[in-house]
């Protein structure tokens, strides 16, 4: 699905150094339970550029998806600062689109009104959200598909309907939390070239959720390594492949280096045995 | 025949028994109505029981007939108690229990004593309606009601919570008021939780204005049971309760047909989930 847009050119700054479009410091979240407190987040901090891609590994547990749900006004932090665009977050940023693993599509909306339910939340307006939609909607396969409902769709055609959702509004920062781990293999990897293509396109920056070390690899300028219990960062990876990317790369050497090295991580953490 | 018209075969021949089954699914019900009647008719006269005893079916259908327009008269009045008191229900209880979703007072002090009043038998307080609301059809509906309202509202309560998490960050990541993700999200999940205990409510509404009427009335059909009793007229009694399971039958599936039309598309997911989930393409 090549979703093309036009991409929001940064606006100009006098400052010699420009915000990062998100930044995290010293990021904690802590939930308290009956038998005391748990450290779900420790001390996170990094930052997406504008129009990067950053992924968050890790394993179940490890807080990455809490991390998500911070970035997004859903959660409040217990500590530390997130900014976008160097604006302290409070509450769902208005240029921000999220996709969840589970699609999150209304069972009883169409297709394109699951799609345009971000435009009538928004209050913005509908017959060009309706346009726009529509060619979302075909640039990601599903055109003739408008009028059908959830039930009908298979898996992943039900995540793009979601990712189209999540498209609508020219959002500038993507988060997508695990958006692929409930689908087949085959399809997974369909996906991912299409989320690259539209990473690519559309210049929108992205912070992606997932626990498959290639899926980060390859999609990603940086990898944000977690660990578990409390989950913290372990290493921030550079990921220097050249771009634009398509999934052929998963055989080159460099791939491979990279994926090692993840795993590497994982292994000294315990999370993986060699 | 080519090879694949022959693979094709089992498949439509099932899809021809379920077109069958489906246009002629109320048959096999109506047959064995129809037999058990027909057994009741025989044994009536088989073991010469007295009329005033067990009528057979024959007499209340011929009662039916004869004493038609009182006996629609009657209904029609039991039929206003059982709307009405639906009314009050749908009216009361879905309000109450969005208050009871959104209000952790309502929630944590009010629902617990809700559900405690549950152990006082409705029937039992059925005669203090009439002794303060008199014989009219004021202490009906407001019986009916009060049977019914229960479950409703905790349907309506389970439906209303029964959004799952990520749904609910979906939509405030959108920057939703709290009435839009009332309207967009929470009510339309809720949907068939609300159906179920409508259907419920509408079973125990008819039940409500029975007992209304045994407590004290001037007419309905609960005052004709009790008419059929005091005058030994058995086969009034019997052709009653026939009109009171008939008008319970066609509210229930006056429910029913509006639920599949409203929420079509949770049968019709249901129904997909069933047949064993979605296929990659």
């Amino acid at each position: 699905m090549s979703m093309a847009e036009s991409s929001a050119p940064a606006t100009v700054q006098d400052r010699p150094d420009p915000p990062a479009h998100l930044a995290l410091r010293d990021v904690t979240k802590t939930y308290k339970s009956r038998r005391g407190t748990v450290d779900a987040v420790a001390g996170a901090s990094f930052q997406i550029a504008r129009g990067e891609f950053v992924s968050v590994v890790g394993p179940s547990g490890c807080g990455k998806s809490t991390l998500l749900t911070m970035v997004a006004g859903l959660v409040q932090a217990s500590s530390g600062d997130i900014e976008i665009d160097g604006e302290p977050v409070d509450g769902a940023h208005p240029r921000l689109g999220v996709v969840f693993q589970r699609d999150a599509l209304l069972e009883w909306r169409t297709v394109l009104r699951n799609v345009m339910l971000q435009s009538e939340v928004r209050g913005l307006n509908g017959d060009k959200h309706r346009a726009r939609a529509a060619e979302l909607l075909r640039l990601a396969g599903l055109e003739g598909f408008d009028d059908r409902y959830p039930y009908e769709l298979s898996g992943g055609m039900r995540q793009r309907v979601s990712i189209c959702r999540a498209l609508l509004h020219e959002p500038e920062l993507l988060l997508m939390d695990e958006p692929f781990g409930a689908l087949d293999a085959l399809t997974r990897e369909r996906m991912s070239a299409d989320l690259l293509e539209i990473h690519q396109s559309s210049g929108v920056s992205v912070l992606f959720i997932t626990h498959s070390i290639p899926e980060a690899v390859l999609l990603s300028d940086r990898v944000v390594v977690m660990t578990s219990r409390p989950g913290r960062i372990a290493e921030i990876i550079d990921i220097d492949l050249p771009r634009p990317r398509t999934p052929a790369l998963e055989s080159a050497p460099e791939f491979a280096g990279h994926v090692a090295h993840v795993r590497e991580l994982f292994v000294r953490e315990g999370v993986l045995t060699r | 025949m080519t090879t694949i018209d022959l693979a094709a075969a089992p498949a439509r021949r099932r899809l021809g028994m379920e077109h069958v089954r489906r246009a002629f699914g109320w048959l096999g019900p109506v047959l064995a109505l129809a037999a058990l009647i027909g057994l009741w008719e025989l044994a009536v006269v088989v073991f010469d029981v007295k009329e005033y005893v067990l009528p057979p079916p024959s007499a209340v259908a011929s009662e039916i007939v004869a004493q038609f327009s009182t006996l629609m008269a009657d209904t029609w009045v039991t039929l206003t108690e059982i709307l009405l008191g639906l009314a009050l229900t749908v009216v009361v209880a879905i309000p109450l229990a969005v208050a009871i979703v959104y209000s952790s007072f309502l929630r944590n002090v009010f629902y617990p004593l809700l559900v405690a009043s549950q152990a006082i038998p409705r029937v039992a307080i059925a005669p203090l309606m009439v002794l303060w609301f008199g014989f009219g059809i004021l202490p009906k509906v407001l019986i009916a009601f009060s049977i019914a309202f229960f479950p409703l509202v905790v349907a309506t309560v389970v439906g209303l919570q029964s959004v799952d998490r990520d749904t609910m960050y979906l939509i405030r990541s959108m920057r939703a008021t709290s009435l839009q993700s009332f309207l967009k999200v929470r009510l339309p999940t809720a949907l068939p939780n609300i159906f179920g205990g409508l259907k419920v409510a509408v079973a125990l509404a008819v039940i409500g204005a029975i007992v209304g009427e045994f407590v004290g009335s001037e007419s309905g059909l609960g005052y004709l049971v009790l008419q059929g009793q005091g005058t030994l007229n058995t086969p009034l009694i019997f052709a009653s309760v026939t009109l009171m399971a008939v008008l319970g039958i066609i509210l229930f599936y006056i429910v029913e047909i509006v639920e599949r039309i409203t929420i079509h598309w949770y049968f019709a997911a249901r129904a997909a989930a069933q047949e064993g989930g979605s296929h990659e393409g």
